[in-house]
């Protein structure tokens, strides 16, 4: 039995117009076996070793730098005084200038790493709820993360989507296509990272409003999951924007009260080790009211349901 | 055979640094990575580069992928990122036509009107939620069959026919609330 309202759209005279629209604008078909071969033939190139005269000269070149780099902090270290403490490197750009109350407020030391990603957004358009800029969730971005444009302009985030923003604008007016980049947000750029390296899609955990990954086999065991199927809520997101002109909508896991930390041992019943069986085990597209998760909360089994 | 699992052995095989495996990962997903740039780009030539540009990018880090079955939904999203990037770098908001701007005495306008049609249709999808997208562009870009969408994803076929008509109707709002706005 199917109780989606939307099912069946497809049939209708809408549904039908739009699959013609989609059937017109189809991109033409691309040659899968060439690209291929482009791909393949660019994979070589890549590897193909740089002149044995370059090799030689980097062979050399690295442990010289690597010698010099060590004389230069034994020096540094020897000529500090004995009692003098180092003190705490300030950050070099402040993680967030005023974080919102529902931010991560612990100290964070700022590193420089070309592994994370820079946080990159643009003004898509602006209306009577606020100015939409186009990252939100899966680049990193949570509500209080600022961003600056040009000529000191500022933008804060207001409300959060897995694509889009929702911010406040300060210092100035900003207008669709002006880019924004992120002040250095450590914890935003570990998080775009963790999205780009996540094997599932974590769009979905977006949507239902939960981060989580698999118990480590040791915390499971203490818990006494003996099989160490469980997974850990590592982080909730209380409402999300799904519509640029609406208002941020409550996620399923905050109304089911999910919450970071709690251990997640059954989801409808049924065991679950990773996030792909997270993911199918919800079954996105079922009615949330259907929904009943097991956890393990303090040491206590909690059901949530929204029954 | 194509099925899932048939692309896991590839999978397994690639990470092993099988060139040959890959190879055959590549064309058997190079048009839903180009699928997912073109729903960015809106122009081809850019999209065949940004589909070779993905694959680069899923040898580079094909070690990282723990779960095979997440393959596709990781392809489309790097080549969806890959395709905003070129976007953000080349400083253009969307390539408006595709096709010349000539007019001719038999149809003057309709390359303006297709154009404009086009454009709102692109930014429409750029809205929706990336499963719905996902789901929306194999059925009617790709032209893959519900069972064939279903082996690639993990999903299954009803899920994903409920993915394509909430998507659908999803683009119809939105469609209809660019119309309302760009009539106000």
């Amino acid at each position: 039995m199917n109780n989606d309202p939307d099912s069946g759209f497809d049939q209708t005279p809408e549904g039908r117009e739009l699959i013609a629209l989609l059937a017109k604008h189809a991109p033409p078909q691309p040659d899968s076996r060439a690209g291929a071969q482009a791909v393949m033939a660019r994979l070589r190139a890549a590897e193909t070793p740089a002149p044995r005269g370059r090799l030689f000269t980097m062979r050399w070149l690295v442990p010289l730098v690597g010698a010099a780099a060590a004389v230069a902090i034994a020096f540094v270290v020897l000529s500090t005084p004995p009692n003098q403490t180092t003190p705490n490197t300030p950050p070099l750009v402040s993680d967030k200038d005023d974080p919102a109350p529902d931010t991560d407020r612990r100290a964070v030391v700022i590193r420089h790493d070309r592994a994370w990603p820079e946080i990159v957004g643009t003004v898509r358009n602006e209306n009577a709820e606020g100015v939409t800029i186009d990252a939100g969730l899966k680049d990193g971005l949570r509500v209080g993360d600022t961003l600056d444009g040009p000529q000191n302009t500022r933008v804060r985030v207001i409300a959060v989507g897995v694509f889009e923003s929702r911010v406040s604008v300060s210092g100035g007016t900003l207008v669709p296509g002006t880019e924004l980049r992120a002040r250095v947000t450590t914890d935003a750029q570990k998080r775009a990272a963790q999205f780009a390296d996540f094997g599932g899609d974590p769009g979905a955990f977006y949507q239902f409003g939960a981060l989580v990954s698999a118990l480590p086999l040791s915390e499971a065991r203490m818990l006494g999951i003996s099989d160490g199927a469980a997974l850990r809520v590592d982080e909730t997101i209380p409402a999300l924007l799904k519509d640029a002109g609406g208002a941020p909508q409550s996620t399923i896991a905050a109304q089911l009260d999910l919450r970071t930390g709690d251990v997640i041992v059954e989801v409808n019943g049924t065991n679950v080790r990773n996030e792909n069986e997270f993911a199918k085990a919800l079954g996105w597209s079922l009615d949330p009211r259907m929904l009943s998760i097991r956890v393990l909360r303090n040491g206590k089994q909690v059901d949530l349901t929204l029954r | 055979m194509t099925g899932a699992t048939d692309d896991e052995a590839l999978i397994r095989l690639a990470q092993q640094g099988d060139h040959e495996a890959f190879g055959h990962l590549v064309e058997r997903y190079y048009r839903a990575a180009y699928a997912s740039a073109y729903g960015v780009l809106g122009n081809s030539s850019d999209a065949e580069e940004i589909a070779q540009e993905t694959f680069v990018q899923v040898f580079q880090k094909l070690d990282r992928l723990r779960e095979p079955g997440a393959f596709t939904s990781w392809v489309w999203r790097i080549a969806r990122d890959t395709a905003l990037k070129h976007i953000r770098k080349h400083k253009r908001i969307r390539p408006v036509a595709e096709t010349p701007e000539v007019e001719s005495e038999d149809r003057p306008h309709t390359p303006l009107i297709a154009d404009e049609e086009k454009e709102q249709l692109l930014a429409a999808l750029g809205e929706i939620p990336e499963d719905m997208r996902e789901a929306l562009l194999m059925r009617y870009w790709e032209e893959l069959e519900y069972e064939e969408m279903a082996n690639r994803t993990g999903v299954s076929a009803a899920a994903l026919y409920q993915r394509v008509c909430r998507g659908l109707k999803r683009l119809r709002e939105i469609i209809e609330s660019q119309s309302k706005d760009a009539i106000a």
